[in-house]
C-alpha cells in the first residue's frame, strides 16, 4: 500500500513537471540549467616555528611524554593544523575577485587539505587565503580591531576543471599570527579536546594579536566575551601567553564566574598573592601543561621564555614542596596550586604516598561542579564577593580547597594537597 | 645593527647566522661588561582585573627614538632590562633585522652581556644605520638571562616595528606593520611535493 502510494506519488510529480515544461516550451521559455565547473586543489602548509617551550633533550631535559619535542620549536617546519583554507578567484594584480570563496575546506593535522572549488566557468586564476579559524569553530585569530587574519599563503594558482591541481607542501617562513594559531591548536589537540566537558563550551574564543594594549610578554582573558588580549612576543611564547590564557578561559567557559583580581604589585609565579589568585593562576597553568606534558612526565617544567626551559629554567610542576612551604614556594603562590592539581592529575610517584591520579577530564569535571553563589561558608565559585557583587569580602574564599571539595569526588587527593603547602584558603 | 651599552663604550658586535640566538647566548654570555644602573622601575598599582599571564622574571622593554643623520634617519633603541628576582642574571643581547618577506638585512649580532643583580635594570642601546632601502622592517631583540649556576638560559624577545621611507624612518604598532606591509602576503619558501611527514596522532 504504502510503496504504491509512494509510486504513485512520484508518478503525479512527474507529470505535474511535464504538463508545467510544455507550458513553459508553448511560452518559449526553455527551462535551461546551470552547469557550475568544479575542480580541485590540494596540498599542504606549514609556518617555520618562531616558538620556545619545547622540550629538549639535547639540553638534558627528560622529555619523557613531552607534546612538544623540540624538532616542532623554533626553526622547525610545522603544519598548520584544521585551519580553514579558502579558493578565492584572483585578478590580475593577485587581488580577489568576487564577495564570496568559490572554495572551502580545512586542513588535517599534517597540514594537508583538499579543496573543492565551484563556479560556473574555470576562474583563469585563483589564490588560496589561509584564514586563521579552527575547523569546529574553537577559535580564531584576529586583528586587535577585531579583523579576521587571513595569510594568502598561494596566488596565481591556475585552476585546471574537473581536475586535481597539486600543489605540494610549502613552509611559510614569517608568520607571528601563524605562529600564534599553532600555539592555540597545540592546546587544543594535545590537550582540550579531550575533555568531555570541555568540548561543549570551548568555542568561538577570540584571540586578538598583537594587541597594543598588553606590554610585551603579557596576555589577558575575559571569559565573558571569550576574548584574549595577546601581546606582539606572544608568538615566541606560547606556555606563558596562548596556553596559559586558553587555560583561563577553559576555567570561565566550564564554570563562569567574577574573577577577584587583585593581584599584588609583584605578581609573579612564586609570589605571594590572595588565594583567588593563586589558584585560578594555578589552575590555568595547569590546563595549559598539559599541552606540553603528559601524565607521565616526570618532569614538566614550566617557564615564561621565548627558548626551552631547559633541565633548570623555570619551575617544575613535579617539584613539591611538602607539608612544609617554602619560600621559594609560598602557600598562596600559584606555583604552589598549580602543582597540587599537577600531582592529582600525574602518573609519577613523588614518594610520598602520591598514588593518585585523577583523569584530564575528571580534574575539569572538578570545575565544572563548581556551584554558583557567594556564600563565605559554602564552597562556592565567586565565595570572595559579596551578595550583590559590589565588593571582595574574601579574597581567600576561592582556592584550591574549595576546587579539591568537587575534585574528591570518590577519589581523594588530601595527600597530593597536603604535600603541596596546603594551597586553600577557608 | 649595532649594539653599546648605555653610557659605556661600543661593544664589538658579534656576527652570527639566524637562529642561533639561543646557542650562542648560552657559549657567549660574559660578565659585567655593562654597568646596570641603579634605577628601578615603579611597580604597578594593584587594581581588580581580569586573569592573565604572569611577567617573567627578566623584563624587556625597548624604546625607540628616530635621529636624522647626514644619509637619512637612523633608529636607536634602547633596551631596558630588569630584573624581577634576587638572583644576579647573566645577559647577553642577541638582535636582527629582517624585512617584511622575512629577510634578513643585516647579520645577527651578539653581545655577551651584562650581569644584573637582583631586582636591578640595564639599559643598552641598539642603532639600525641610515642606508636601508624602502621598506618594512622588523627588529628583533633577544636577551638570554640566566642565574650563574644555572646552564641553560631562558630568553624573552621583543620587536620594534618600522617602515622606511625615502630615508625616513616611521615607528608602528606591531598590527599596523602586518597590516600595511606584505608580511601577510603570499611568500612561499620551499615547495616540497608529495610530502607527508605530519605529526602522529595519539590518545591521551
Amino acid at each position: 500500500m504504502m510503496l504504491s502510494r509512494l509510486l504513485l506519488g512520484s508518478a503525479g510529480r512527474a507529470h505535474r513537471w511535464m504538463q508545467f515544461a510544455v507550458f513553459l516550451t508553448v511560452l518559449g521559455m526553455v527551462p535551461k540549467v546551470a552547469h557550475a565547473v568544479t575542480g580541485a586543489i590540494n596540498g599542504g602548509q606549514r609556518v617555520m616555528s618562531s616558538q620556545g617551550n619545547y622540550c629538549d633533550t639535547t639540553l638534558g631535559m627528560d622529555c619523557t611524554a613531552a607534546r612538544f619535542p623540540a624538532n616542532q620549536g623554533v626553526g622547525n617546519a610545522v603544519p598548520l593544523k584544521r585551519i580553514r583554507v579558502e579558493v578565492w578567484r584572483e585578478d590580475a594584480n593577485g587581488a580577489r575577485l568576487g564577495t564570496q570563496p568559490i572554495g572551502v575546506s580545512y586542513t588535517s593535522l599534517t597540514g594537508a587539505y583538499t579543496v573543492t572549488w565551484s563556479y560556473t566557468s574555470t576562474p583563469s586564476k585563483v589564490r588560496l587565503d589561509f584564514v586563521y579559524c579552527h575547523q569546529d569553530d574553537r577559535f580564531c585569530v584576529k586583528s586587535e580591531t577585531g579583523a579576521q587574519w587571513y595569510n594568502t599563503m598561494r596566488s596565481g594558482i591556475t585552476p585546471v576543471a574537473n581536475s586535481t591541481v597539486a600543489l605540494g607542501y610549502s613552509t611559510w617562513n614569517n608568520a607571528a599570527v601563524g605562529n600564534v594559531y599553532d600555539a592555540a591548536s597545540r592546546v587544543w589537540e594535545e590537550a582540550f579536546r579531550y575533555s568531555a566537558y570541555l568540548l561543549p563550551v570551548f568555542n568561538a574564543v577570540t584571540i586578538k594579536y598583537p594587541d597594543s594594549s598588553q606590554a610585551p610578554g603579557d596576555a589577558i582573558t575575559t571569559g565573558a566575551t571569550k576574548t584574549i588580549l595577546m601581546a606582539d612576543n606572544c608568538s615566541a611564547m606560547p606556555m606563558n601567553c596562548v596556553a596559559h590564557e586558553f587555560g583561563h578561559m577553559g576555567m570561565y567557559l566550564l564554570a563562569p564566574f567574577t574573577f577577584c583580581g587583585a593581584y599584588s604589585a609583584n605578581f609573579q609565579v612564586t609570589s605571594t598573592e590572595n588565594f583567588c589568585v593563586a589558584f585560578e593562576e594555578g589552575m590555568a597553568q595547569f590546563l595549559a601543561q598539559v599541552s606540553f606534558y603528559w601524565l607521565q612526565a616526570p618532569a614538566p617544567r614550566y617557564c615564561i621564555s621565548a627558548s626551552a626551559c631547559g633541565p633548570a629554567g623555570g619551575w617544575s610542576l613535579e617539584t613539591s614542596s611538602g607539608t612544609t612551604c617554602s619560600a621559594s614556594a609560598p602557600r598562596k603562590s600559584m606555583i604552589t596550586s598549580a602543582r597540587y592539581a599537577w600531582d592529582a592529575y600525574d602518573q609519577i610517584d613523588d614518594g610520598w604516598g602520591d598514588s593518585v591520579q585523577q583523569s584530564y577530564d575528571a580534574m575539569l569535571a572538578g570545575v565544572a561542579a563548581w556551584p554558583t553563589g557567594t556564600s563565605n561558608t559554602l564552597a562556592v565559585r565567586d565565595e570572595p564577593w559579596n551578595s550583590p557583587y559590589t565588593l571582595v569580602d574574601d579574597a581567600d574564599g576561592r582556592s584550591a580547597l574549595d576546587y579539591k571539595a568537587y575534585l574528591d569526588n570518590g577519589i581523594s587527593t588530601t595527600t597530593q594537597y597536603n604535600n603541596n603547602c596546603a594551597p586553600g584558603g577557608d | 645593527v649595532i649594539v653599546k651599552s648605555k653610557n659605556q663604550p661600543l661593544f664589538p658586535p658579534v656576527l652570527l647566522g639566524a637562529n642561533a640566538a639561543a646557542a650562542l647566548i648560552s657559549g657567549l654570555l660574559g660578565y659585567a661588561s655593562t654597568a646596570p644602573s641603579t634605577q628601578a622601575a615603579e611597580p604597578p598599582e594593584p587594581a581588580l582585573t581580569a586573569p592573565k599571564s604572569p611577567p617573567g622574571q627578566l623584563a624587556l622593554r625597548l624604546v625607540p627614538e628616530v635621529l636624522p643623520s647626514t644619509d637619512g634617519d637612523e633608529l636607536t633603541v634602547t633596551v631596558h632590562m630588569e630584573n624581577h628576582t634576587d638572583a644576579t642574571f647573566e645577559t647577553a643581547t642577541a638582535t636582527t633585522l629582517v624585512d617584511d618577506r622575512g629577510e634578513e638585512w643585516l647579520p645577527e649580532a651578539i653581545v655577551p652581556g651584562a650581569e644584573l643583580p637582583g631586582q636591578d635594570s640595564v639599559e643598552q642601546d641598539v642603532v639600525v644605520p641610515a642606508g636601508l632601502p624602502d621598506g618594512y622592517f622588523r627588529l628583533e631583540v633577544t636577551v638570554g638571562y640566566r642565574e650563574a649556576e644555572q646552564q641553560h638560559p631562558l630568553t624573552t624577545l621583543q620587536n620594534v616595528y618600522f617602515a622606511r621611507e625615502e630615508e625616513k624612518v616611521v615607528l608602528m604598532s606591531a598590527g599596523d606593520w602586518l597590516l600595511r606591509s606584505g608580511a601577510m602576503q603570499a611568500q612561499d619558501v620551499s615547495d616540497e611535493p608529495g610530502s607527508e611527514d605530519g605529526i602522529e596522532e595519539d590518545s591521551q
